[in-house]
């Protein structure tokens, strides 16, 4: 219908004189709005809406004026209700969603239709408050210039629009996932040749999103060395219709090259392919992050391998210096037996000159073997070949006959070293005899580094639980700057005497590896020009 | 007079020791390894043996056991000359009191022949280890 209908009062109400013929009539035009599917209603205004007034007040008064008159079962059964007398008398602005304004705009559609209008939806509510979707067929009656009432049919129409509802929601998603995803979109019509590129696909090579793109241009974007691999792969899809994904660089008008993942399928009828879809997405961040990671596995593997390298030869040293110091040993031990025999006088008597030189040779040699032996010694302990030999020990005793070995010693540098224990008995569970080597260094050092004359004093405490050994010589004593570098290994300290004394370096570092085996610790106490304090601390038990 | 058996692979060695204890006026068998040395055992009885611990062929913790020390060779004193101090065996061979150790760098012609001498005269004392 393109207009509205105008006639007169009686003929939409029943008519006061019926003929027969009006009656059958009626009562036919009645079984066919029963037995309709369709909804089919008469709708009342309380008061004519003039058609001069502008849209808007039109529709708020046909929200405040408009009830149901008239309606059939199908369409009760449209809002849930048993039959149509219950629908019959409700209200427009009851039935409609007013603040959905799709409803707004089929309202102002009639209106501007000339109150005339077919298939147009409306957003309803059933009696239980659920969305209905109908699709309506309405004419409205035109008296004096105003509204008066208005019919039509109506479809439900709820189901097709929840369907395109959800359809357009997961396009709405789709639509989300690819910019989300920054994945571009393409179509190829094989036939046609024409290709289609979503704007998202015309940023990932780079592109402005105005304009279209043709397969040459999409050829020129390809990274010249992944060109053939990709041909290669789209190729086999057309020919097997089977899906692909293939990563490839593309290069960018502005000279960047960019790593992209693309997915396509061709799409066949009767065997030949007609269209081909893909998606396409970037994953510089991806092929970054595995670069650096093989990158990062590169150095992991340099470094395991340079460790054991280093372990190895650090073993190797170990095992170097210690052959060597074997080697070296039985030759000097040689050097030794036939110039003590010189001087001992195994083979008669030799001049005071030549005595003096042996005795140089004798002491040169002493030195060379008391490296050697420290080498070894240190070799040992570094391999972690020392084992402790653990006895209960008197240290008292142990003390005082290191003491009296060494007086014999010092006393040929006049120097004099004094025993202070207030017990006879103090007993600790050590290795004696790496313990008495250890004892025997420091108090060889305190001589060592004391000037003629001077005094060593020993000085043994008994602790519940540990003993204290102190070696306290009146020498040349040690910087501060110095005293951290005393136990590392090969470390000599500058002093006025050290050139003397010529050690190797390894001493304090073997004395303090063994006194840690021995789960104690060895400090010094020091000030340069009056001397040293060295303290062990070893537990008793 | 003391008999000695000296078992030494360092030639020079073994014959520095030769001259020193011959000329100390002691007798004097060598051997160059522990092999040789049991030889000169079922020829000999000395009354010490100067034992150098590492050697080829036999060494000298070998030599002991095959020997029979100290158990079937009463009445022979050893006294092992080595470089090892930090040696397992050798910490243990010495808690039996079966023999005695010095580091053969340590001492001087002089003191070696003292020290032989010290064990030999007084059998009851112990050198110190």
């Amino acid at each position: 219908m393109t207009h509205a209908v105008r006639h007169s009062e009686e003929h939409g109400h029943h008519a006061r004189q019926t003929s027969s013929s009006d009656r059958q009539s009626e009562e036919r035009y009645q079984a066919f709005i029963r037995h309709s599917n369709e909804g089919i209603w008469r709708c009342e205004l309380d008061e004519p809406i003039p058609v001069t007034l502008p849209p808007r007040e039109q529709i708020r008064r046909m929200y405040e004026h408009a009830y149901l008159a008239e309606a059939n079962d199908a369409m009760a059964a449209m809002y849930g209700m048993s039959d149509r007398e219950t629908l019959v008398g409700s209200r427009l602005r009851d039935l409609f969603v007013q603040e959905d304004p799709r409803n707004i705009a089929y309202l102002t559609a009639f209106i501007a239709s000339g109150y005339s209008l077919s298939g147009v939806d409306s957003h309803e509510r059933d009696r239980d408050g659920n969305d209905k979707y109908f699709r309506n067929s309405l004419v409205g009656v035109i008296e004096d210039g105003c509204v008066v009432r208005a019919w039509g049919t109506q479809q439900d129409v709820t189901d097709q629009h929840k369907a395109l509802m959800a359809l357009k929601e997961s396009e709405a998603r789709l639509t989300m996932a690819l910019k989300a995803s920054k994945m571009g979109m393409w179509e190829w019509n094989v036939t046609t040749g024409e290709l289609l590129w979503s704007d998202e696909l015309k940023e990932l090579f780079g592109l402005q999103p105005a304009g279209t793109v043709t397969y040459e241009r999409y050829m020129q974007l390809l990274h010249p060395e992944d060109e053939d691999a990709l041909k290669r792969t789209v190729a086999e899809a057309l020919e097997t219709g089977r899906e692909y994904t293939i990563e490839h660089r593309c290069v960018w008008p502005d000279g960047s090259v960019h790593w992209l993942q693309g997915q396509g399928k061709a799409f066949m009828e009767n065997g030949k392919p007609v269209r081909m879809l893909g998606t396409t997405m970037n994953i510089d961040d991806r092929k970054n992050a595995e670069t650096e990671l093989h990158a990062t596995e590169a150095i992991n593997v340099a470094l395991k391998t340079q460790q054991a390298q280093l372990v190895e030869l650090n073993n190797s040293k170990d095992e170097f210096i210690s052959l060597a110091s074997h080697q070296l040993r039985t030759p000097a031990t040689g050097v030794k037996q036939y110039i003590g025999m010189l001087i001992e006088g195994y083979c008669g008597d030799v001049t005071a000159a030549q005595r003096a030189f042996l005795d140089v040779a004798y002491e040169s040699n002493e030195r060379q073997l008391r490296i050697i032996d420290d080498l070894l010694k240190v070799a040992h302990v570094d391999a972690g070949k020392v084992t402790l030999t653990k006895e209960p020990t008197n240290l008292a005793a142990l003390i005082s006959e290191i003491v009296v070995e060494q007086s014999s010693v010092m006393s040929r540098r006049e120097q004099k070293i004094r025993l202070t224990c207030n017990k006879e008995r103090v007993i600790a569970n050590i290795d004696s005899a790496r313990i008495r080597m250890v004892l025997d260094n420091l108090m060889d050092n305190a001589s060592k580094y004391s000037k003629h004359g001077k005094t060593i004093s020993v000085v043994l405490e008994d602790r519940p639980k540990e003993v204290v050994v102190h070696i306290k010589d009146q020498g040349v004593g040690i910087a501060k700057k110095d005293v951290s570098k005393l136990f590392q290994k090969f470390s000599r300290v500058n002093n006025e005497l050290s050139t003397l004394v010529g050690g190797t370096g390894l001493g304090l570092y073997w004395a303090k590896k063994i006194v840690d085996l021995h789960g104690g610790a060895i400090h010094v106490e020091s000030k340069p020009h009056h001397g040293s304090d060295f303290i062990i601390t070893l537990p008793k038990a | 007079m003391y008999n000695i058996l000296i078992v030494e692979d360092e030639k020079i060695l073994r014959d520095a020791y030769a001259t020193i204890l011959t000329q100390e006026g002691f007798t004097v068998w060598t051997a160059p390894d522990g092999s040789a040395a049991l030889e000169q055992l079922a020829l000999h009885r000395p009354n010490l043996i100067l034992l150098d611990l590492l050697m080829p062929v036999m060494d000298g913790f070998a030599f002991l056991e095959a020997a029979g020390f100290p158990h079937r060779q009463p009445g022979v004193q050893v006294l092992a000359f080595s470089n090892l101090s930090d040696h397992q065996r050798l910490q243990q061979l010495l808690q039996t009191g079966a023999m005695r150790h010095v580091l053969k760098s340590s001492l001087s012609p002089r003191e070696l022949a003292t020290a032989i001498r010290g064990m030999l005269d007084g059998p009851g004392k112990r050198a110190r280890r």
